[in-house]
């Protein structure tokens, strides 16, 4: 800062002369005395209608005249205009937050259906009743955090109950996805659980690939559930984690199975009809039926073979589920149906993380413009000051 | 807000200033701000409306008003200052002397050499405008060298030195022949 000048003793002794004459100091320098009288008795005198008008504004306050309401901007007043920004600042940060919040829980990502409509299930939502996000407590067994190459050991024969939730006499095909997200220290608890709830109903695991490291963890499961079961079993699925999509689809297959059914019987019947020749026949018609009932017994097995295929895929379910281990401090509610002061706190915790996130990113961008902005702001009231300046020059 | 039936005392100068106070700086000021400004605008009509304005704007910034930065006067003074400078700007006048204040205008006292009254206007209306606006604010407005130094937004030391020149510019004026 740059330190004032002393003002010149000469100058200061005659100021000081000045003050005494206008103040009437006895002593007072007779002509700066002289000076002060006649120059203040030149002072213009403010005209008395406009004295009394003036003082009648000052009284109300400087009211607008009556019948005129006073053009108010309050918009534009510093007092109301910066609680109103921080306040629709805040409302979007509030907004953004809650966004993500709904696409990290409701949009999952981990359902592997692009593509395909996600939703949180409900009660008889997507025809799956009483499918809703809770668990029940599974009974803890150590799912071995290794990749499991596909299985289908224990898998029934095509010999199940017919599939449900089909129209009489069609045969559908069900597939249903589901993602769930569980807690990492709950991961290998949901991952047991899934396991046994197949084999309680009846299903069994085709397939599948768990995969741990630290907090984070992914494990997928291709179940097979009896169709009449799968209902139920995706509804017990649900409860084991927070379920963070679920999709439906089905494919009605009575076409290919009645078709499958009515060539099995035709070749059946072609086949013993062969028989019933090779029994009379002798010599070289003998070994050609013979040849031709070789080929007619593998029509028939290959067309077996199709229709328990195309049985199974009617009468199990495929349940293709994904789980995927959710850091322990993560937001959201516990999968206990309980919300306690330690998720207030965490939930609490979170929200300010988002929020001082969102303002470093607020403040990175607002810092290039304030580098910017300040010089020209410190510019502007320079050159408003010096044509304001200029406007007592042009006098 | 009405007006006291007796004439308040301005208020004490490093104080806040709040609704309530501002007409007894108003009261006690209004006659030397239309002084200073009708000397800065050498316009009576335009400096009616002048110190009209800046006395609203002055109300409407009472919050702005800290008594660390200056006297209540000097704040106001600078309102004023400001008022008549935007208004210079926006009329670019040229100060015709149509209306000049040490003219055919209603002055303080008239007292009894009107000639020597006559030299003494005509030496103000000669100066140069900045020297003008000094010896307003000295003359006029009674404030010190720190108060016009504020108002001007100089140093106390550089107000001093050009109200020196300025008195010194107005004797000299005032001793010349006619």
């Amino acid at each position: 800062m740059r330190r004032p000048e002393p003002l010149d003793p000469a100058v200061a002794s005659e100021l000081h002369a000045l003050d005494a004459a206008l103040a009437g100091a006895p002593g007072a320098d007779p002509e700066l005395v002289a000076l002060s009288r006649e120059v203040r008795a030149a002072a213009p005198v403010l005209d008395p209608g406009a004295r009394t008008a003036l003082d009648a504004r000052v009284a109300s306050g400087f009211a607008p005249p009556a019948g005129r309401p006073r053009a108010r901007r309050p918009g534009l007043s510093p007092r109301i205009l910066v609680p109103a920004l921080g306040t629709l600042a805040a409302a979007l940060i509030a907004l953004a937050v809650v966004g993500l919040d709904g696409d990290r829980s409701g949009g999952g990502g981990d359902s592997g259906a692009s593509g395909v409509e996600s939703a949180r299930p409900a009660a008889g939502d997507s025809g799956l009743s009483g499918a809703a996000p809770r668990r029940e407590r599974a009974p803890s067994a150590a799912v071995p955090p290794t990749v499991a190459a596909p299985s289908t050991a224990g898998a029934p024969s095509a010999a199940a109950p017919p599939a449900v939730g089909a129209p009489p006499g069609r045969r559908v095909e069900r597939t249903v996805r589901v993602a769930l997200g569980a807690r990492a220290d709950r991961f290998d608890t949901v991952t047991d659980g899934v396991v046994r709830t197949t084999q309680r109903a009846g299903g069994f695991v085709a397939g599948s690939q768990i995969g741990r490291e630290g907090e984070r963890g992914t494990a997928t499961f291709v179940l097979r559930i009896p169709a009449a079961r799968l209902d139920a079993t995706v509804a017990a699925l649900s409860r084991l984690a927070h379920v963070r999509s679920i999709e439906q689809s089905t494919e009605d297959l009575t076409g290919a199975h009645d078709g499958t059914a009515a060539r099995l019987r035709d070749a059946r019947t072609r086949r013993r009809a062969l028989v019933a020749a090779l029994a009379t026949a002798s010599g070289e018609r003998a070994a050609r039926l013979r040849a031709r009932l070789d080929q007619a017994s593998a029509r028939v097995r290959s067309l077996e073979r199709s229709l328990r295929a195309l049985r199974s895929r009617t009468n199990y379910a495929t349940v293709d589920l994904a789980v995927t281990a959710q850091r322990s401090s993560a937001s959201g509610p516990r999968f206990d149906d309980r919300w306690t002061p330690a998720d207030a706190w965490r939930d609490a915790r979170r929200g300010l993380e988002i929020a001082a996130g969102v303002a470093i990113v607020a403040a990175a961008l607002a810092l290039p413009l304030a580098v910017v902005a300040a010089p020209a702001a410190l510019a502007l009231a320079a050159l408003r000051r010096r044509r304001r300046e200029a406007a007592l020059d042009a006098v | 807000m009405p007006l006291a039936a007796a004439e308040p005392g301005p208020p004490p100068a490093a104080a806040p200033l709040t609704a309530a106070t501002f007409e007894a700086l108003y009261r006690a000021t209004v006659d030397d701000v239309f002084a200073y400004v009708a000397a800065l605008v050498r316009d009576r009509g335009v400096a009616e409306d002048v110190v009209a304005a800046a006395f609203e704007r002055a109300y409407r910034r009472l919050r702005s008003y800290d008594p660390a930065r200056g006297s209540q006067r000097q704040w106001l003074f600078g309102i004023a200052r400001h008022a008549a400078l935007d208004e210079l700007r926006r009329r670019r006048r040229t100060a015709a002397l149509a209306a000049d204040p040490a003219g055919a205008a209603p002055v303080a006292d008239e007292g009894p050499d009107p000639v020597r009254r006559a030299t003494v206007r005509a030496a103000l209306a000669g100066l140069e405008p900045r020297d003008r606006e000094l010896v307003a604010l000295k003359f006029f407005a009674g404030l010190d060298n720190a108060e016009i130094a504020g108002v001007l937004g100089i140093s106390p030391s550089n107000a001093g030195t050009r109200l020196h020149r300025a008195v010194h510019r107005l004797r000299e004026a005032c001793h010349a022949p006619s």
